[in-house]
């Protein structure tokens, strides 16, 4: 999509154009999604923060500064949507000590054949408050002190909790790669990502306040 | 080494996650889902015919407070009472001042006999207290000063001890009547002498008011006090056309529960309710403040999104905040010395200002939806019954307290998760009397 058809598509949404939001919303569902995706538990929360946040984006586009990336703004909106949305639970996690934690073995990441849906998988398995973190410093790259704002925890909070989510991942790569040699050799079929949430999201109410 | 595999597990989720060909693709009935978000949002709001509503109640009490506090010159000279004295059989005192004034025959209104009148029984509060030592003397003058402080009480007692001297009866006056016959207090209203008080005959024979000797009375017959509720009446009476205007500072705890009060919460509030009484009924509203905590059995949780729950929570634990805007009326049944207790009923309306539900699942290895917050909640209109009553205790004639213990019955559905809340608690409150009250009795 060019730079002149986004903005004719944010200028309709301004004006509440039906069909220029649905346009928008098409645009960048794929892009949306994957960060709600990786944010959420699965494809049904995921779709209840995506709604949340094109809602606060079509309630709230004339808030948009059009100097700055739609793109950019639209995933920061989604990112923040999906915090609000698990917020309640973050502070459940504690921080626990990164000396007594379990410690997992070595994993050698170059040979494993993990694609994006075993992956996805493996996020959405971690408890929120480690899922969380690991999504703001491994993948959106934000630094601990930033993390510790972002969500309201100690820095040492988000370190031990990414520590912890890194061992979970391990974890599951290990295991992922056990049964694809068991399965390689004939002897177990366990497949590790199971995706085929169908829910159909209905209208309800949500916060309108856009954070970036 | 170990920081490089975590950068490394790190990289492989970036890259992979973040790879745009894995995006998913685009789904119709999210956007569905969406729409109807966004058509609904269009709607307009129940509070738009609400908030003209609130308006104007407020307005009306508004104006009503402030007329009722404007002093009316006018209808003050006419609800006035004042004191008049009336001559009984030839009896009577005379110069006694221009108390009397504007009396008539026909114009008066008895409770009781007349056969003779009572000195200085005052008028609308006469001294109860000490109406012996005014037997015989009358001291008029005085009326409108003791106007407030009735004083009846062991009329007996001194009765025939009269200080008629101060009368300053005329030497005419005492040769004429070998009786002194009474004073009859009365008050002005509308046009009409009410009577206070009818005492039976009161006789001092032979009583020497010119030279100021006094013989002994033959007072063998009680002195009747004025009846307590005579002088009430005619207070109430004045204050019928005068409400008094309140306003009170409430906080309470309740319990809350749904559909029963099986499993309950405690909740609190704290709020403020402007009242107008007239006489023994009072109308008030205001606004209040509520934490509303409850917990529900996911078979009651009923809300209108849609949303599938893939694992069914066990139970539901809901916090809500809202505003409580009652309108209440009370009656008073009881009232004496500073104590009076009044019941009553009204209805609530309710503001949602949050409304927050944990979901609770049997065991923890289930993934669903952990949380639901509602940040654009709803107003429910006259979505139950109060039924209270009031114990007040008036500290002064300004401030008051209450203790307040009520039920709220839910009328219709509210909150997101559209439950029947019923609320059982005790209000407790300071109370301030805007316009002035009669003292304590």
């Amino acid at each position: 999509m060019s730079d002149e058809e986004l903005h004719h598509l944010i200028q309709g949404c301004v004006k509440q154009d039906s069909r220029s939001q649905k346009l928008l919303y098409k645009a960048f569902y794929g892009f949306s999604m994957a960060i709600c995706l990786r944010y959420a538990t699965n494809q049904y929360e995921a779709a209840e923060v995506l709604n949340q946040g094109f809602y606060k984006i079509f309630t709230k586009i004339e808030a948009y500064n059009t100097s700055r990336p739609f793109k950019a703004w639209l995933g920061r909106i989604m990112m923040n949507t999906a915090i609000d949305y698990y917020r309640s639970n973050l502070k459940m996690a504690y921080a626990q000590d990164l000396d007594t934690a379990e410690h997992i073995g070595e994993v050698s990441m170059a040979d494993n054949n993990l694609n994006y849906n075993d992956l996805l998988a493996m996020i959405q398995k971690l408890p929120q408050s480690y899922r969380t973190v690991f999504n703001l410093f491994a993948i959106d790259g934000y630094t601990h002190e930033e993390i510790a704002e972002m969500l309201d925890i100690n820095i040492g909070t988000s370190k031990s909790n990414l520590f912890k989510a890194r061992q979970k991942l391990k974890q599951m790569i290990m295991s992922a790669d056990a049964s694809a040699y068991e399965y390689n050799n004939g002897t177990k079929f366990s497949p590790v990502v199971a995706i085929n949430g169908t829910a159909a999201i209905q209208p309800m109410s949500y916060n309108i306040a856009i954070r970036e | 080494m170990k920081e490089e595999q975590q950068k490394n597990i790190d990289d492989v989720f970036r890259q992979v996650i973040n790879n745009p060909a894995n995006e998913p693709e685009y789904r119709e009935d999210h956007w569905d889902a969406l729409e109807g978000m966004l058509n609904s949002k269009k709607k307009p709001g129940k509070m738009v015919y609400w908030i003209p509503l609130a308006g104007a109640a407020a307005m009306m009490l508004v104006a009503l407070g402030w007329w009722y506090l404007t002093p009316h010159t006018a209808q003050k000279d006419d609800t006035a009472p004042r004191v008049v004295t009336k001559k009984f059989t030839g009896a009577g005192i005379p110069q006694q001042g221009n108390a009397v004034a504007g009396l008539k025959e026909d114009s008066i209104v008895s409770k009781g006999s007349d056969e003779a009148g009572m000195p200085s029984l005052l008028a609308d509060k006469p001294n109860l207290g000490t109406a012996d030592r005014n037997v015989g003397k009358p001291n008029l003058s005085n009326a409108g000063r003791n106007f407030d402080k009735p004083n009846l009480g062991t009329a007996d007692k001194n009765a025939g001890k009269p200080n008629l001297a101060a009368a300053k009866p005329t030497g005419a006056a005492a040769k004429e009547n070998d009786n002194i016959a009474g004073i009859v207090n009365a008050v002005m209203r509308d046009d009409k002498i009410v009577l206070l008080e009818q005492p039976k005959s009161f006789t001092l024979p032979n009583v020497g008011i010119a030279n100021h000797s006094v013989k002994p009375v033959n007072a063998t017959e009680r002195i009747k006090a004025i009846p307590i509720d005579a002088v009430a009446r005619t207070k109430d009476e004045s204050w019928l056309k005068k409400p008094r205007l309140a306003i009170t500072v409430l906080t309470s705890a309740d319990i809350n529960g749904v559909n029963s009060f099986n499993n309950t919460s405690t909740g609190k509030n704290i709020g403020m309710l402007f009242s107008v009484r007239f006489n023994k009924l009072s109308i008030s509203t205001g606004a209040q403040y509520a934490v509303k905590p409850y917990t529900m059995p996911f078979s009651a949780y009923s809300p209108n999104s849609g949303y599938k729950f893939k694992y069914s929570p066990q139970t539901v634990t809901a916090d809500c905040r809202m505003l409580d805007i009652p309108l209440n009326i009370d009656y008073q049944l009881f009232e004496k010395n500073k104590n009076s207790i009044s019941v009553g009923t009204g209805i609530s309306s309710f503001i949602m200002l949050k409304e927050n539900y944990q979901y609770n699942y049997a065991t923890t290895h289930v993934y669903g939806l952990s949380s639901y917050n509602v940040s654009n909640p709803d107003k429910y209109l006259f979505s139950s019954v109060n039924f209270q009553a009031n114990y007040r205790r008036q500290i002064n004639s300004k401030i008051g307290v209450n203790v307040m213990p009520y039920v709220k019955v839910p009328l219709s559905d509210i909150g997101y998760s559209r439950i029947k809340l019923q609320t059982v608690g005790v209000a407790v409150g300071l109370n301030w009397n805007i316009n002035s009250l009669p003292k304590p009795k």
